[in-house]
């Protein structure tokens, strides 16, 4: 699927980021395995997705909150990461999609700021249905159209300049597999530390690690 | 007439679906209330003539923040005092007094607690060996069979309760929800930290790496809280700069 085509699949699955429905089809878990699976490369799309969930699981969707945009993110590091391939490439492209679902984020900022200018105050004039509807249309078609040009702004960006970037870095896949798992862990240890109430609970994280270990073939 | 018909009830439940569509620093989702308000006002208008639309809907559309998912227990009340023939003095009054309440349960319950348990549970099931589509369903199921029961609950609950939504919420107990929840979250921690090590992250690393950089990941955070995110994001910044400082300059 092109490019142009991925960039607007990644503007609709944004826009259930904050403005409809926010049944979590935004979710970078989601989003970069729809994208995977669409590029023809379902793997490696939920491994951008898994990593990513894991890196933004303290980032949420509230209504005023700036967090990097899990959706935008997703969909460049998938696109990227499937361009450039490799376990060095995927650490860039996530890299690059982090940092562009940042940006998300501000002009997620800026957005709220130009929809203050359809807000329907009784001030500014008689509040009709027509004038709400605008108001609510207008937010939906700003949002989508700014998801989607990021996403083809990064995508195009992380396509063109990744390939020349990742050969010259020669970073042994080793250590770029480890700063993958390490950075998600991070956020991790962060509800980690907000979630654990007592000394007991130390041990069912421990209990329940070591059953994760051995489910994910850990003794093998 | 003191009813609403079911198709309305259910276009303003679907109109809710938006409530944050047009989110903005002056009224916050003040446009989605008046949104999700219209179709009650228009099929009470073939009833009366003591308010215009634009009246009421300047009510609505004022300031106005909550959870999205809980707004749909607000817009309940509001439907039912509209049908119950409320001043607009009365509808303010509860505004004022439930929007707090509202964005404070549901926030805790549902993006501090229930978000992240599904998105653990689904991460560890990825990991530990599911297909990828069986791990993003049960993601998607299981994350939004909560979250519309809690629209729905949250809807019928306030066309029950009308002006009383504040009472019914305090017996329903949403807080001891929420704790419940959140006692899962340690366990489903414990399974994504062990299944990470164990596959090696989806298989980008492994062995004794995998244990050394996910336990300094894990302890880093424990140890900052959310004070991590800006040394790691600066780590982000400086692994991109230096890979293209790198590449240009070979």
């Amino acid at each position: 699927m092109s490019l142009v085509l991925l960039s607007l699949v990644g503007g609709l699955l944004a826009l259930d980021g904050v403005s409809v429905a926010q049944s979590m089809v935004s979710r970078p878990f989601v989003t970069g395995a729809v994208i995977g699976a669409l590029s023809g490369d379902l793997t490696t799309g939920m491994l951008v997705g898994g990593l990513l969930e894991l890196y933004l699981l303290v980032a949420v969707p509230t209504g005023g909150g700036r967090f990097p945009e899990g959706s935008v993110a997703a969909t460049v590091a998938t696109i990227a990461a499937i361009q450039v391939g490799g376990t060095e490439g995927l650490l860039i492209a996530l890299a690059t999609g982090l940092l562009w679902g940042w940006v998300g984020g501000v002009s997620q900022s800026w957005m709220r700021g130009r929809n203050g200018l359809r807000a329907v105050l009784a001030s500014d004039g008689p509040v009709t249905p027509a004038r709400i509807r605008r108001s609510v249309l207008g937010g939906i078609t700003l949002d989508f159209l700014r998801a989607a040009l990021l996403c083809a702004a990064g995508a195009s960006l992380a396509t063109h300049l990744l390939p020349v970037v990742v050969p010259a870095l020669q970073l042994p896949d080793s250590i770029a597999g480890a700063l993958l798992l390490g950075g998600g862990m991070v956020s991790a240890g962060i509800l980690l530390r907000s979630s654990v109430r007592q000394p007991a609970d130390w041990a069912l994280v421990a209990v329940a690690a070591v059953l994760g270990w051995w489910l994910a073939g850990g003794t093998g | 007439m003191n009813e609403l018909p079911f198709h309305v009830r259910a276009e303003v439940f679907l109109r809710s679906l938006l409530i944050q569509s047009g989110w903005n620093y002056r009224t916050m989702i003040g446009s989605g209330i008046a949104f999700a308000m219209i179709p009650v006002l228009r099929y009470l208008r073939r009833f009366r003539e003591d308010a215009t639309p634009e009246e009421r809907l300047a009510h609505y559309g004022a300031h106005f923040n909550a959870h999205p998912y809980l707004a749909s227990a607000a817009i309940g009340s509001l439907s039912r005092m509209e049908v119950d023939g409320e001043s607009g003095e009365k509808i303010a009054r509860f505004r004022d007094a439930v929007r707090g309440p509202l964005g404070a349960l549901g926030d805790r319950l549902v993006w501090a607690a229930w978000l992240p348990l599904c998105s653990l549970i689904a991460l560890a099931v990825y990991w530990a060996g599911a297909p990828p589509w069986v791990a993003v369903g049960l993601f998607l199921g299981v994350y939004n069979a909560g979250h519309l029961v809690l629209r729905i609950w949250g809807f019928r609950t306030g066309w029950d309760a009308g002006a009383g939504l504040g009472r019914r919420l305090r017996e329903a107990h949403l807080p001891n929800v929420t704790h419940r929840v959140e006692r899962l979250l340690p366990t489903a921690l414990g399974l994504v930290i062990g299944a990470g090590i164990g596959s090696g992250g989806g298989g980008v690393t492994g062995g004794t790496e995998a244990w050394v950089v996910a336990a300094g990941g894990v302890a880093t955070g424990v140890i900052f809280g959310p004070r991590a995110w800006k040394p790691a994001a600066a780590v982000v910044v400086v692994v991109i700069g230096l890979a293209f400082a790198h590449a240009f300059t070979r």
